[in-house]
């Protein structure tokens, strides 16, 4: 069945090959990427167009912010020097005090952690893999 | 390879070399071309569907994964705007189904189109595939006349794979029922 299929199928090739197929107009493509040209960019949204104002706006605001608390409402009494320096000392602390208790139940899993370094492996493999999939072409001048 | 040299000149396009869209669409004119031709049949029409299709295929170029081929892609959206295009107009199809069943066989008709002079068969041909309804012809042109498989045809057209095999066997018994009574038509003149 499949084989008289195929058949009629080639047959029919041959029958349509005595037609032959129409081509659009010689200036088709000149005048679609005139309109291409043409096209404006599509519109992206504000915040990747005025990505750098937003940044440097937020980065101004996280300043002022640091400062603002001495001046006014919270009442402390630091120097914007001193405030900073606190308050890195004080995150410097806090780090140090979680890695520690992190690395000390890492301690005690014992052959449970084989699994860290396991995971990271295939995590690795996964991040290649998909690496890999993604055709890499070198863009070349015209 | 075309398929990656497609992949290649898209993301070529998407880093800001719009001239790189015209290789993509010298490569796909064509059949793109044939496609809208064949459901709309209108030749002003089909050129303005291609040409809409592929400006439409610019803008939504970042939507674009690369999952299917870039032509398999590109023509469903040509084939999905002319099959919009005859639902706005309400073109009216309608089948004259005046065909005899005959015993001559693919090859018989093969002979008698061979007898006949070479213009007359291409319109004998046209003929009949005209006679289809649109999306058919549009199937005669991605299967016979391209080699499109039966999957790229199912991506392009939205139709299960099961549905373009049984498009196909009844495009094939239209297209043989037809040329044979043209080819009876013929003899008689």
């Amino acid at each position: 069945m499949v084989t008289k299929e195929l058949q009629n199928d080639e047959a029919i090739r041959r029958i349509l090959s005595r037609t032959k197929p129409e081509m659009p107009s010689d200036d088709f493509t000149s005048r679609l990427m005139e309109r291409i040209e043409a096209v404006p960019e599509p519109a992206k949204g504000w915040m990747i167009r005025y990505q750098w104002m937003v940044l440097l706006s937020s980065f101004a605001i996280a300043i002022f912010l640091l400062f603002f608390p001495i001046w006014t409402w919270f009442g402390f009494e630091f120097t914007p020097g001193q405030f900073l320096l606190y308050y890195a000392a004080e995150g410097f602390r806090l780090l140090s005090v979680w890695l520690g208790e992190a690395l000390s139940h890492l301690g005690g899993m014992g052959k449970m952690m084989y699994l860290l370094p396991v995971s990271v492996a295939i995590l690795l493999l996964v991040a290649l893999d998909q690496s890999v999939k993604r055709p890499v072409h070198k863009t070349t001048q015209a | 390879m075309k398929e990656q040299d497609d992949i290649y000149h898209v993301q070529s396009v998407l880093a800001g070399n719009t001239a790189a869209f015209a290789v993509l669409v010298n490569r796909h004119k064509d059949l793109a071309f044939n496609i809208a031709l064949k459901i709309v049949r209108h030749r002003e029409d089909a050129e303005e569907i291609a040409q809409d299709a592929f400006v439409k295929a610019y803008q939504s170029l970042r939507s674009f994964k690369g999952d299917s081929k870039f032509s398999t892609w590109l023509y469903r959206i040509v084939y999905n705007a002319a099959i919009s295009h005859t639902r706005k107009r309400q073109q009216e199809f309608t089948q004259i189904d005046d065909r005899v069943m005959s015993d001559t066989t693919e090859d018989e008709i093969l002979e008698d189109l061979d007898r006949i002079e070479t213009d007359q068969q291409a319109k004998m041909v046209n003929t009949a595939i005209n006679r289809l309804l649109p999306d058919e012809g549009a199937l005669v042109t991605l299967f016979y006349m391209e080699e499109n498989s039966i999957d790229d045809i199912s991506h392009i057209t939205g139709l299960s794979v099961s549905n373009v095999k049984v498009k196909l066997h009844r495009i094939r018994k239209k297209l043989y029922e037809d040329l044979q009574q043209m080819m009876v038509k013929a003899t008689l003149v």
